[in-house]
């Protein structure tokens, strides 16, 4: 049985293919203005590389922002689910989910099944969020890429007060004028990234195993970062998992669940 | 849990129609069939439009009374078919051309089914179809006029019962019975059953309209009595709304005019436009944008002149930073009129009762002096006593709103804030409260639902003012209820000891702070904040809360960590969002819209359905 989820999210599209539950393909590309295209384009994609017609998905599940907007899925989904949802699949004792994605911030709690039981969110500003860092790179004229290498090499990290991006751009000019060493810099803000990311956590009840989802989970920075804030070691996702894709996993597994159940029923 | 709306018999209201018509009037058979039909052919041709030069008879006109109803029910052998009952004289009897007018329809519908109720209601109206009688439609108002050829040509109520019985089985399968009931007579004929039309209202399919209805009534009322008072020329006081109106109103023939009070009116049944250009003058005048936008509104009232001038201000440091901010401007901006300042001390407990208790004492001398007004303890007592009476109906309200499903719209909680701030102490807010638990315990005894209710939240903060429908679309569309609300919520401490007068000093000062919302909730610690909610959530039979977030409510704010972590640990779901209760701007309806619509369905639902929600036992 084919199923698929496809998550449309403010910077990136993700679309996650399964064949008996295992995936067989995992594409991402960027988001567009025209979201219904870009769903298309890259579900097509995710076919192609999974080997399979369109006619043998038996079921698609469209979430994040864009979700309204995938003509071809059966059932939408809200992202806060699908994360909860994905995570468990791949840490079953995950049972706190903190997602940074390109233009949000979520806190998830989940019980040992895998449902949501409750979250917070951040989706009205820039402050922890993966612009955050985008806009903070390009002042330092680094790609994001290189963030995670450049935060191992920091010793002391410096002090950046402003959570807020235009806030945190001006001073970190001000650090540059100074003359502050890069890594230093650039570990100050993942320290105040991960401030705002650590007081929503701490909103919905730190509970272990906490797993860090989203495209920022890729920057081991920001990961450790995190791990120092709140105390405690974040679980690794297995080998092999990209944490941006979380959401249209776990898309892609309630797919799963309404064929298993509309097929029950 | 999840009743569906469904139609409710009115079969005991039907009785009482009937008792009351055929202890007084004469009970006679319909027209036959041919008869009807004979009368139509004799008609033929009849302009429908029937003139005042052609008018031989005039029922239910603007002068008179008039009433309106269609009752049915599923009781066998309740109602008499092809039978009418008339209380007056019938249509052609010699008299005035001018009368009151009662039509009751009263039906009876085949066991288990359910009636159309808004195509048969039309049907009242369709007397029009007999020829040389034409009806005008008005909200709450039948009004007949038959022509002269019409009465010569046999037009009676035995034709009109006839032809009501006609249309009716004939939109209609399922109706078995028609039986028709007619006012025909002097005003007073009609009034016994223009009470017992109201009546229907109350059951009918539109169950919502009258507490919403007492509650326009009320505050329409108070506003036009101090119209009144102000063209008058009586003295006016202006305080802010951490103070109860209770004394204000124990004075003969003053003004109370709560400073926010143009905020409210202007959003509630005005325009909304107006109480945001109220927050813009008080903005531009320099008043900081971090105050309350209660208070700003009020603050851009005052200093567009909209407020009676005030004899006095009285003013209370209580409950927030904005209500200081009020009052300082009241003062700026009549530097002149005198000022009394009630300290409200942070600490609870009998203590704090006896310091303000200790002000309230001076204060009546003030008020006394400065409004010209000599202060009465009986008619203080008066006063409080209603005051008691008014807590007593919202506390039976209350009980009522606590049953599952809610019998009431949720918008109604945010009215009990109205009471206290505006109208404690009147009597409209006493009509108000004993409206409010009139409906509901005749809502929940008559079993009329409206909306499916899949979710009951305790809403805990600010009233969306500005769209008050936005809790209408919450019962629609996602089936979550607001049985109560924080500031709705009455506490037992509210009575008045009236006993004495030291009592009854005792008992405002109680109520100024242990009852009055905001100065009940943001005093002191977070402890009765919480404290509240926990006794609400199982009062109510909630499943989650939603703290919506009003900005500027920084007590609210700093105490949330708190207030999250305690439903946490009770495993209680909580909504937290931001918006302002006046301004739209901070937070349109789409975005309050989508996080409702979130925490409901991804979190409060699938917990409901998991049986992960913290009940009642």
């Amino acid at each position: 049985m084919i199923t698929a989820g496809v998550d449309i999210g403010s910077t990136a599209c993700k679309v996650v293919v399964l064949r008996d539950g295992a995936v067989v393909a995992a594409i991402t590309g960027p988001s567009s203005f025209d979201p219904q295209r870009t769903a298309r384009e890259i579900y097509d994609r995710a076919l192609a590389a999974a080997g399979a017609a369109a006619d043998e998905v038996r079921c698609v599940v469209g979430t994040g922002y864009g979700r309204a907007r995938v003509p071809f899925a059966a059932v939408n989904v809200s992202e806060l689910s699908c994360h909860a949802r994905g995570a468990h699949h791949l840490v079953p004792s995950v049972r706190t989910v903190l997602d940074i994605g390109g233009q949000d911030v979520k806190a998830l709690t989940v019980d040992a099944n895998g449902n949501l039981v409750d979250f917070a969110m951040n989706d009205k500003c820039a402050a922890g969020t993966g612009r955050f860092l985008d806009v903070m790179a390009r002042t330092l004229e680094i790609p994001v890429e290189d963030l995670g290498t450049l935060h191992a090499r920091a010793g002391e990290a410096c002090v950046i007060g402003n959570m807020c991006s235009v806030f945190a751009e001006s001073e970190v000019l001000s650090l540059l004028n100074e003359g502050a060493p890069l890594p230093a810099i650039v570990k100050g803000l993942h320290l105040s990234l991960v401030s705002r990311v650590a007081a929503l956590a701490l909103r919905v009840g730190l509970e272990p195993d906490v797993v860090l989802t989203g495209g920022v989970a890729r920057n081991a920075g920001v990961v450790d970062a995190l791990a120092g804030r709140l105390g405690i070691a974040l679980s690794r996702l297995p080998a092999g998992s990209d944490p941006q894709l979380v959401g249209a996993l776990g898309a892609a597994l309630v797919a799963r669940d309404h064929v298993g159940a509309t097929e029950g029923a | 849990m999840t009743d569906a709306p469904r139609p409710v018999d009115q079969g005991a209201l039907i009785a009482r129609v009937q008792r009351a018509a055929r202890a007084r009037g004469q009970t006679r058979p319909a027209a036959d069939a041919a008869r009807l039909a004979d009368y139509r052919a004799r008609l033929a041709g009849a302009p429908e439009l029937v003139l005042a030069a052609d008018t031989a008879i005039e029922l239910g006109s603007p002068r008179r009374r008039s009433a309106h109803a269609v009752l049915w029910t599923a009781a066998p052998g309740l109602v008499v078919d092809d039978r009418f009952v008339v209380v007056g004289p019938d249509l052609d009897a010699a008299g005035a051309a001018d009368r009151g007018y009662a039509q009751l329809t009263l039906l009876e519908v085949a066991p288990g089914a359910v009636p159309d109720v808004a195509r048969l209601e039309a049907q009242q109206f369709l007397t029009r179809h007999l020829p040389g009688l034409m009806a005008r439609m008005l909200p709450g108002r039948l009004w007949l006029r038959a022509s002269r050829a019409a009465v010569s040509a046999g037009l009676d109520f035995a034709l009109l019962a006839a032809a009501l019985r006609t249309a009716c089985r004939a939109v209609a399968p399922v109706v078995c019975a028609v039986e028709c009931v007619f006012g025909s007579g002097a005003d007073d004929d009609v009034a016994d059953f223009a009470a017992l039309a109201a009546m229907e209202r109350v059951f009918g399919p539109d169950p919502d309209s009258r507490a919403v209805a007492a509650a326009v009534r009320s505050m329409r009322g108070a506003v036009q009595s101090l119209f009144q008072l102000w063209d008058a020329g009586a003295p006016m006081v202006w305080y802010n709304i951490g103070f109860g109106s209770d004394l204000v109103y124990a004075l003969e023939d003053v003004g109370p005019v709560p400073a926010a009070m143009l905020a409210a009116l202007s959003s509630i049944a005005g325009e909304q436009a107006d109480t945001e250009a109220f927050i813009d003058a008080a903005e531009a005048a320099g008043y900081s944008s971090e105050c309350c936008s209660a208070d700003k509104a009020g603050i851009g009232a005052i200093l567009k002149g909209l407020y009676p001038e005030p004899a006095c201000i009285l003013g209370v440091n209580t409950p927030c930073d904005s209500q200081v901010s009020i009052v300082n401007a009241m003062a700026e901006c009549r530097p002149h009129v005198p000022c009394f300042a009630v300290d409200v001390p942070p600490y609870q407990g009998e203590r704090a009762h006896r310091y303000v208790a200790g002000q309230l004492r001076e204060l009546i001398p003030f008020l006394e002096r400065h409004t010209g007004r000599r202060f009465d303890w009986n008619r203080l007592r008066a006063t409080c006593e209603r005051t008691n009476r008014t807590s007593e109906h919202l506390w039976q309200w209350m009980e009522w709103r606590s049953a599952v499903p809610c019998m009431q719209p949720s918008k109604l909680c945010a009215f009990t804030m109205v009471i206290a701030i505006a109208l404690g102490g009147s009597a409209w807010g006493e009509a108000l409260a004993r409206d409010l638990a009139a409906d509901a315990r005749a809502k929940a005894e008559g079993g009329a639902r409206y909306f499916t209710e899949k979710v009951r939240a305790i809403w805990y903060q600010d009233t969306v003012w500005w769209d008050l429908q936005l809790y209408d679309w919450m019962e629609s569309e996602l089936g979550l209820v607001i049985p109560m609300d924080v500031f709705g919520y009455y506490a037992n401490e509210g009575l008045i000891d009236t006993s004495s007068e030291e009592s009854l000093l005792l008992g405002l000062a109680r109520r100024m702070i242990d009852n009055h919302p905001m100065a009940r909730q943001f005093r002191s610690t977070m402890d009765r904040y919480i404290g509240d909610y926990l006794v609400m959530h199982e009062r109510f039979r909630a499943d989650c809360g939603i703290f919506a977030g009003h900005v500027a409510c920084k007590h609210a704010w700093g105490g949330l960590g708190l207030f999250q972590e305690s439903l946490r640990r009770a495993g209680i779901p909580l909504l937290v969002f931001e918006f302002d209760m006046f301004d739209p701007r901070v937070a349109p309806r789409r975005e309050l819209e989508f996080q409702l619509q979130r925490f409901v369905n991804d979190v409060v639902l699938p917990r409901k359905a998991r049986g992960d929600l913290r009940r009642t036992p």
